[in-house]
């Protein structure tokens, strides 16, 4: 009972705080406005000259709707690896997955390979991303059923990361030069130059999966006490594990294909929500995931354009600038955590 | 009328085969323990009758009916599991993985009804839980998470349970806890209990069925008066060498081979931790005159060089002491263990009369004197220590 209250005061400040990053986020920049200008913008009560209208719903708005979706997103995909693999310190990032993805939209955007698919612009990153990250996921399931050590397999993840790696810079060896500008721009991540088209689509696929994630809370609690247990308390593992697996691949795919790889946030955010919340249950935890994943990215964001402005940071420096230093924490202090 | 059933059961990895031909037969209610030598293929049997790994050959029923042909929601309300395999879920309160022992029961959010609540409640009391019910489970010592993942596994509300050596890493007190736990869960509950346990002194007071395992064939299967004997136990675990009283649960290391200095008066249970220093300090010894029904009786056969019995509840013969005289003549030193000395026992103070007369030490943990020239110990660690050092001076005299 005191668990629930914890959890329902918690998930009642972070969205408090999630209007706050988006404030700041909305009111600061190269044109600053006040809150006032924005109550009279809401109430229609101010006319917007034709440059802060550009600003606002061209690139103020699109970039906190997407750094709230993407945030979320993943956080959640986070959630989801850790779920699997009864660990806090795994991530997209740390599995490789990220350098999966980056490999083969470097196959996308530099090598003159195209399939009819990926003559589709924006869908085109996205399937790739996809297809990279899926695969990069598949090729450390298949080691997890070898190594049933942890850590070994979180190094198999690293070096199938730095195969990726290698396997992008022979391509971007022999890359035209403009071809390697727009992956390493895709590579750094960066909230900036998103549309609403990608906006739209990132809509559809990130808001059905995390709701079907919610939706699978209760297996996913049954998956906390570990493989075994779940099985014998009835749940199909064999189906649940790809599910899983799917439903992860999906967020951070997404993430990666639009806004580039973006380190830390997967693996942070997870833990932070369930140190704050004091609880492992999925139902909860999943809609503070989710908001604290889109406010920690919306705060970065805005770090990454207020520090050295007007210079921006690509949201990586500063999510691996709060995010590492996490992930030490909490792997020095596993033991202790509440 | 037969509850749970294997005919034919085959299991093993893959294309390997680790035990054949187990056929189990349980009552509703009843205990089955499977006993056998590390690697025997206990956990093999207990995993494929939980179905983590596949069935290699022949059927398992409940009740006529195969349990493959469940569902899993279904068979998870016929049988529960504890693990040997350690988990340490994140801020989980040991209420909450109890709570999880309700997962087949409710609706799609997982919501505990106040019926949950009432069930849930109960089996943390039969585990006698409540102290640590709303303690982090991480942060729980061995024996109280084997607790909570029992109430867990009764929380589920199956016929059955499955645990996989539920009682390693506890020590002794929560073992027998635990077993007490178990022992009514199938009285009072009727519940079917299959479980590997590595104490062969405890499977017989709890088990009504008992499975000996030795080298992927089953050694032994029946009641434990049936299964557990000395001879079998030693088979199974290839014992070379010791030897596992059955009968008092107990296991004494192999004697030392060294001629014996010594000759322990024994008697009344007395002797037996004697025995046993002395076998540690590598020092040979005879002992006598014991009754065959005594206790001291079944450890001396198997610790000292020589054992003078008689018959139980007989006087002891003339024969005897004259046996036990000529062993003393050849000792350095007699223990006398503080065993009475009247009536059918009088034979025994013959043989302190005659170390007497032979002027040979009389060590002892007698509390009066006697007149018998002893040499009066309170405790056997200080009767030892003067027997080493008078063991170790002759040795130096001697060169």
């Amino acid at each position: 009972m005191g668990k629930n209250k914890r959890a329902i005061l918690i998930i009642a400040g972070l969205i408090i705080f999630l209007i706050f990053t988006i404030a700041i986020n909305l009111v600061s920049g190269s044109v600053d406005f006040t809150l006032k200008d924005l109550k009279d913008i809401l109430l229609k009560n101010r006319e917007l000259s034709t440059l802060e209208y550009n600003i606002l719903y061209k690139i103020r708005i699109p970039r906190i709707v997407s750094g709230l979706l993407y945030g979320g997103a993943l956080g959640i995909s986070g959630f989801l690896l850790q779920t699997f693999f009864r660990n806090p310190i795994v991530g997209p990032y740390v599995l490789g997955v990220s350098s999966g993805a980056r490999f083969f939209v470097g196959i996308f955007l530099l090598t003159n390979f195209s399939l009819k698919v990926f003559q589709a612009g924006v869908l085109g990153i996205f399937i790739a991303s996809f297809v990279g990250s899926l695969l990069a996921m598949l090729l450390v399931l298949l080691f997890a059923q070898k190594v049933n050590d942890i850590s070994k397999l979180v190094v198999v993840g690293i070096m199938l990361g730095y195969i990726a790696s290698a396997g992008t810079n022979l391509m971007i060896t022999f890359a035209e030069y403009e071809k390697i500008a727009s992956l390493t721009l895709w590579s750094m991540g960066s909230f900036s130059g998103i549309t609403w088209d990608m906006i739209k689509f990132s809509f559809i696929i990130i808001i059905p999966t995390v709701i079907l994630t919610f939706l699978l809370s209760k297996p996913l609690e049954g998956y906390l006490l570990g493989e075994g247990y779940a099985r014998s308390m009835g749940i199909n593992i064999k189906t649940f594990r790809i599910i899983l697996i799917a439903l992860s691949s999906m967020l951070s795919a997404c993430v990666t294909a639009f806004a580039g790889p973006i380190s830390f946030v997967g693996i942070a955010v997870p833990h932070l929500t369930r140190l704050m919340m004091k609880t492992s249950q999925p139902k909860v935890l999943i809609p503070g995931i989710f908001l604290l994943g889109s406010s920690f990215c919306l705060l970065a964001d805005y770090f990454a354009r207020a520090i050295f402005s007007p210079i921006e940071l690509n949201i990586s420096t500063v999510t691996s600038f709060i995010g590492a230093p996490i992930v030490i924490y909490m792997m020095v202090n596993r033991r202790k955590v509440i | 009328m037969i509850f749970f059933s294997t005919r034919d059961l085959r299991v093993g990895y893959g294309q390997k085969t680790v035990v054949r031909d187990i056929d189990v037969d349980l009552r509703k209610g009843e205990i089955l323990c499977l006993l056998g030598p590390n690697g025997c293929g206990k956990s093999t049997i207990l995993k494929t009758i939980i179905d983590h790994i596949r069935r290699l050959g022949g059927s398992i029923t409940v009740l006529g009916k195969d349990i493959n042909q469940l569902s899993l929601k279904d068979r998870a309300k016929e049988m529960s599991i504890v693990l040997t395999e350690k988990i340490a879920p994140d801020t989980m309160s040991a209420e909450e993985v109890v709570a999880m022992g309700r997962y087949p029961y409710t609706n799609y959010f997982g919501k505990l009804t106040e019926r949950d609540w009432q069930i849930i409640d109960e089996a943390i009391d039969i585990v006698d839980g409540q102290g640590l019910r709303y303690k982090e489970f991480k942060s729980l010592s061995d024996g109280e998470k084997q607790r909570i993942m029992i109430a867990r596994a009764i929380c589920q509300q199956a016929d059955i349970m499955v645990l996989d050596e539920p009682t390693s890493y506890l020590d002794i007190r929560f073992k027998v806890d635990l077993l007490n736990v178990l022992a009514r869960l199938s009285l009072e509950k009727k519940k079917t209990i299959i479980m590997s346990l590595h104490e062969i002194d405890l499977v017989p007071k709890i088990a009504d069925k008992v499975m000996l395992i030795k080298d992927g064939q089953i050694y032994g299967y029946g009641t434990p008066e049936d299964v557990i004997t000395d001879d079998s136990i030693r088979e199974a675990y290839g014992l070379n060498g010791y030897s596992f009283n059955t009968t008092l649960g107990n296991i004494e290391l192999p004697r030392i081979k060294k001629p014996p200095k010594v000759f322990v008066v024994g008697g009344g249970g007395q002797a037996t931790k004697i025995y046993r220093a002395l076998n540690k300090k590598g020092i040979g010894f005879y002992s006598g005159i014991l009754f065959k029904n005594d206790i001291d009786y079944s450890s001396s056969k198997i610790l000292a060089q020589q054992t003078i019995a008689e018959e139980g509840f007989v006087e002891i013969g003339y024969e005897k002491v004259e046996k036990s005289k000529e062993l003393i003549r050849h000792c350095q030193i007699v223990i006398d263990s503080g065993v009475s000395l009247k009536g059918i026992n009088r034979g025994n103070y013959e043989l302190l009369r005659f170390a007497k007369k032979e002027g040979i030490r009389i060590l002892s943990l007698r509390e009066e004197e006697m007149d018998l020239g002893l040499i009066n110990h309170s405790s056997i660690s200080s009767l030892l220590k003067q027997l080493e050092d008078i063991i170790y001076d002759t040795e130096v005299k001697n060169g």
